[in-house]
């Protein structure tokens, strides 16, 4: 009988480790300035100031760190609303966590320019909008302490549509740059990436990995319903209240930082879960290496295909994602119904 | 005396506001198979998620080997009771032996991954029930009847020291609803276990278990061997039919309704 | 009797008289849906005629900020505009606005529509403005006053010197003229080499890669909250304009709005490319 070995796991998370330092490398090699390759490897080993090292050291590795740091926040972060909604197309938007950091963020923007805030003043409030939002998410969605998915799934559909609401009306009051800013952040960019920044995201999801790891085998025993959960000793109301805090810290910090990048969430884990089988055990810390890889392949391409000018990278998710998700959708089909 | 395996003491819930069971009393001997019966609708599921603990009773107690439950962790307790449901709703693609391989969690420590010895429990419990070669073979893809046997598979690999089985053979044919009730023998005959079953078939099950315990209005009519208990009487009362018991050649009764009783 | 038809008769030739007199009839009652349409108006000395304007018009103008209010620069109310009554109708083509340009014609108001993107655009839509708000003379005025300073920036600027330059709109996301609008004529006229100026887009969005490699020499910057500049600049030592303490800052108003103190704009940038004092380095 084939069973998760830890060998297994280990194999291929080195794998898709490999993957990830591949595409962080052409991420710090490619750029709209095409520096060779000599010039980006001089720039890696001394900081000379000049040009070429503000490039390397000061644009592209501050980005592709950030890119790698937000792609795997927001693929955990997907695998584990999956799991807790048992329902392999939730991501991480679809419980209205993103929506409250959206309104946050984009309040701090349109507001903030009249209070005299500057760009500054958005990352705190987008992650404030996402932590308020998921704790009165919970404290709706839930009765003694337990939490339903569909009832969570309704609550942040309803919440989302607020959102949603607020975030037009924000907009139309905003003046004419911070439109411009306004839609960067509702597709998602990672243009403001700084080194600082980055490590508040690094931290966010090192707590969220703390947490969901160890419970991965509990992830598992939920596929069968909560009931079923319980009866095999999971604590199922305290799994919950865990998870739902580590998600909404990993995708408060995300958001927060690069807007509402999509599809990572969605299409990451289940790409890996068709790949790489449901078990949480490997399928948690692959989708952390595989979101990173992905995010920053596409904050390459996003950053190098028009030349000197910048698409916003939610822009490529949702171009790479949507055709592969439609694609893993068909695949699935097939596969549930075959004989 | 040894404690019973399992006992309920005077268990009473209420859900959604209306009582669903007032007053049920029930022990579970080591060794003992015990069929509960009822019509749909009378408690018996809700009679298991009280025993293990997914529900809290509104009175009453339940105790396992003399402690109750609500002593117990959830670990602890699972791995001394194992539940068998009726069905299950699988949301990702795990294989059948992936599920059986789940029962083994409450044993398991440390990083969470199953030993060698794991594994080979949930082999066993696959063959026992005759779906090694279902192993493989992902869950969503599986009929109601192979599911079941899986979820079997499941509980026998918790191996827990009392089985409750929520009507474990409604999917299955002849040959494998005897395979079932074979292998729950043979649970049980294992060093002083017990098990209590759902069944709707009151003529297999008579020849399956030591005790029938009827559940009707909330609480207990009757409990015990099943020639005493199925009666036309008590049948007309908590099935409201009319049914013939025959007795077969070995003294087991067999059940045959003829028609609904007037309503009372 | 007939001393007081008399009087009246007096009275009211008098009076049409005095409207005779006059030339032309009364302002139009105007609303301006465009900042820059408002400032022109405001430097033609016909706000008396503005009753109504879009909010971003009050935002940059605070001292009509007592004028009715008709909704944004996108989104402006039609029936805000009609409780006006106005005469006039002013704004800048965009593509939103186009149903509204029809609804409001089919209710008997004029629009004037009124392009602000390249020069000879806002120097025709300044004259044609005043035109119809009875300040032909003042507007007259205005576009020679630009014309001559362009002229005046033009041949000092030929002397050098020619530094390539940046004129950044928005710092995050960063937004830096491009080629095609009248920011980058007036750059040139200045006497810079727009760096942007193969972006075929009048305000293209870029990568700081992309500036780091254009290596500007000058980096002039109109975006909001002028204090923070250097620090944001100083992050990347390599660029030229950062090494030699070339990074300018402007205010945004008067150099990004098409607007009527070109004169005044043009005049500051050639100041800033010769690298002399204008008083607002950071």
């Amino acid at each position: 009988m084939r069973v998760l070995s830890p060998r297994r796991v280990a194999l291929t998370l080195a794998a898709l480790t490999g993957l990830l330092l591949a595409t962080g490398l052409v991420g710090t090699v490619a750029g709209p300035s095409a520096l060779s390759v000599p010039d980006v490897i001089s720039a890696l080993i001394g900081d000379d100031g000049g040009p070429a090292s503000d490039i390397v050291l000061r644009v592209r590795l501050p980005r592709v760190l950030l890119a790698a740091l937000v792609g795997a926040s927001l693929a955990v972060a997907g695998v584990l609303f999956q799991a807790l909604l048992r329902n392999p197309l939730a991501d991480p938007f679809v419980l209205g966590v993103s929506g409250g950091a959206a309104v946050g963020g984009i309040a701090a923007l349109s507001l903030g320019s009249a209070l005299g805030w500057g760009y500054a003043a958005v990352p705190p409030a987008a992650f404030a909008g996402a932590v308020v939002t998921t704790v009165v998410l919970y404290a709706v969605a839930s009765q003694d302490g337990r939490v339903s998915g569909t009832h969570l799934l309704l609550t942040g559909v309803v919440f989302n549509a607020f959102a949603s609401a607020t975030i037009v009306f924000l907009a139309s009051l905003a003046g004419l740059t911070e439109g411009a800013s306004i839609f960067l952040w509702l597709i998602g960019s990672l243009s403001a990436a700084r080194a600082d920044v980055a490590g508040w995201v690094a931290l966010f999801l090192v707590a969220g990995l703390a947490t969901a790891l160890p419970a991965a085998r509990n992830l598992n025993l939920l596929a069968l319903g909560e009931e079923s959960a319980r009866q095999l000793g999971v604590d199922v109301g305290r799994q919950q209240r865990l998870l739902l805090v580590a998600t909404s810290l990993m995708v408060g910090a995300a958001v927060a930082v690069a807007g509402l990048v999509g599809f990572v969430g969605l299409i990451i884990p289940h790409l890996l879960r068709l790949a790489l089988g449901p078990d949480h055990r490997l399928l948690l810390p692959a989708s952390a290496l595989g979101g990173a890889a992905f995010l920053v392949a596409c904050d390459t391409a996003a950053r190098t295909l028009l030349g000197g000018r910048e698409l916003p990278v939610g822009a490529l998710t949702a171009l790479a994602g949507g055709p592969l998700f439609l694609f893993l959708l068909r695949r699935q089909h097939r596969r549930v119904f075959a004989p | 005396m040894s404690s019973p395996a399992l006992a309920f003491d005077g268990v009473g819930i209420g859900l959604g506001g209306s009582p669903v069971l007032r007053d049920v009393s029930l022990e579970l001997a080591p060794g003992e198979i015990v069929g509960l019966a009822g019509s749909n609708g009378a408690g018996k599921t809700t009679l298991f998620r009280v025993a293990s603990r997914v529900l809290r009773p509104d009175r009453g107690e339940v105790r396992l080997a003399g402690q109750p439950i609500a002593t117990l962790s959830r670990r602890e307790l699972a791995r001394r009771l194992a539940v068998v449901p009726q069905d299950v709703a699988v949301a990702f693609p795990f294989r059948a032996g992936e599920v059986v391989l789940m029962g083994r969690s409450p044993h398991l420590s440390g990083l969470g991954f199953e030993s060698e010895r794991d594994v080979g429990i949930a082999q066993d419990a696959l063959a026992a029930l005759g779906i090694a070669h279902l192993a493989e073979r992902s869950m969503l893809a599986l009929s109601g009847g192979e599911r079941q046997l899986v979820l079997v598979a499941r509980a026998l690999a918790q191996d827990p020291r009392v089985l409750l089985l929520d009507e474990p053979t409604s999917h299955l044919d002849l040959r494998h609803r005897t395979r079932v009730l074979e292998r729950v023998r043979d649970f049980v005959a294992r060093d002083g276990r017990s098990a209590l079953v759902v069944s709707h078939d009151l003529t297999l099950s008579a020849r399956t278990v030591d005790r029938i315990a009827l559940l009707e209005g909330g609480t207990l009519r009757a409990c015990g061997p099943p020639a005493e208990v199925l009666t036309a009487d008590n049948l007309r009362v908590v099935f409201g039919v009319e049914a013939e018991i025959l007795h077969a050649p070995d003294g087991h009764p067999l059940v045959i309704p003829r028609s609904l009783s007037p309503s009372a | 009797m007939i001393g007081r038809r008399l009087l009246l008769t007096l009275l009211l030739g008098l009076a049409s008289l005095r409207s005779f007199a006059e030339p032309g009839q009364a302002l139009p009652r105007v609303v301006s849906l465009n900042p820059s349409l408002t400032a022109i108006l405001l430097a033609l000395d016909a706000s008396p005629a503005l009753v109504g304007i879009d909010d971003w018009s009050a935002r940059t103008h605070p001292q009509l900020a007592a004028l009715p209010r008709v909704g944004g620069l996108f989104n402006p109310s039609l029936e805000g505009i009609l409780a006006l009554e106005p005469d006039l109708v002013v704004w800048v083509p965009s593509a939103q606005q186009r149903n509204l340009q029809q609804r409001l014609e089919a209710l008997d108001v004029e629009v004037l529509t009124l392009d602000n993107i390249t020069l000879p655009q806002l120097l025709d839509s300044i004259e044609r403005l005043g035109a119809r708000v009875q300040r032909e003379r003042e507007a007259r005025e205005r576009v020679r006053a630009i014309r001559a300073a362009w002229t005046r920036e033009e041949r000092r600027a030929a002397r050098g010197p020619h530094p390539r330059t940046v004129l950044v709109l928005q710092r995050d996301p960063l937004f830096v003229v491009g080629g095609g609008s009248f920011l980058d004529a007036m750059l040139r006229a200045a006497g810079a080499e727009n760096a942007a100026a193969d972006f075929g887009e009048a305000y293209p969005r870029v990568g700081v890669e992309w500036l780091i490699a254009a290596a500007p020499q000058l980096i002039i910057d109109a975006a909001e909250g002028p204090e923070r500049a250097r620090g944001h600049w100083s992050r990347w030592p390599s660029l030229p304009a950062v090494a030699s303490g070339r990074v300018v800052t402007v205010p945004a108003d008067l150099v990004t709005l098409p607007g009527p103190q070109l004169d005044r704009a043009v005049a500051l940038l050639g100041r800033v490319v010769r690298g002399e004092d204008v008083g607002m380095a950071p």
